[in-house]
């Protein structure tokens, strides 16, 4: 895997945990998720 | 910095990114159970539809399939290992979400394994086929 694609690799993880986080402040709020 | 070290470095981001992810993952399956939402997601089948599988018999728990680390992308096949070790897949209690056409589980490091659903998965039966498996 390139550098660059490596880079686009951790983009998507992080996108991917702050979704999963927010996800998790919405259940904790009591709202419902998709 | 070296070509070398930014290579590792960016390795290591990696790895620690699929590791929180899976992390992360599994935290919000465990806020859903405990606050009483049901039908949380799971990941998505293809995490685990990606990896290339052989199919095997076994003489109680019939057909499965096998992945091996060493014949699959390293990184998918970690990302795909540890969303199933911290959601403590076992032959007993296997992973799967709505929608899976195989239900998931680990057995030993460098495998995962999976099977078939068909309709519920009979815990009786997933714990009789797991003293079968650990026999073997």
């Amino acid at each position: 895997m390139s550098a660059e694609q490596k880079l686009e690799k951790i983009k998507a993880l992080f996108a991917s945990i702050e979704t999963e986080i927010l996800e998790c402040k919405k259940l904790l709020r009591g709202e419902k998720i998709e | 910095m070296s070509e070398d070290k930014v290579e590792r470095f960016m390795e290591a981001v990696v790895d620690y990114a699929n590791a929180t992810e899976a992390a992360a993952v599994n935290l919000k399956r465990q806020i859903a159970e405990i606050v009483g939402v049901k039908g949380v997601v799971a990941v998505k089948e293809e995490t685990f539809n990606i990896l290339k599988f052989d199919r095997q018999q076994g003489a109680r728990i019939g057909e499965y399939e096998v992945a091996y680390k060493a014949k699959n992308i390293p990184e998918k096949f970690r990302q795909a290992w540890n969303i199933l070790n911290k959601n403590n897949a076992v032959i007993g209690d296997r992973y799967h979400g709505e929608g899976y056409a195989y239900a998931y589980w680990l057995y030993g490091e460098a495998k995962i394994y999976r099977q078939k659903l068909k309709g519920k998965v009979n815990k009786i039966a997933s714990s009789q086929a797991r003293e079968v498996f650990e026999r073997k």
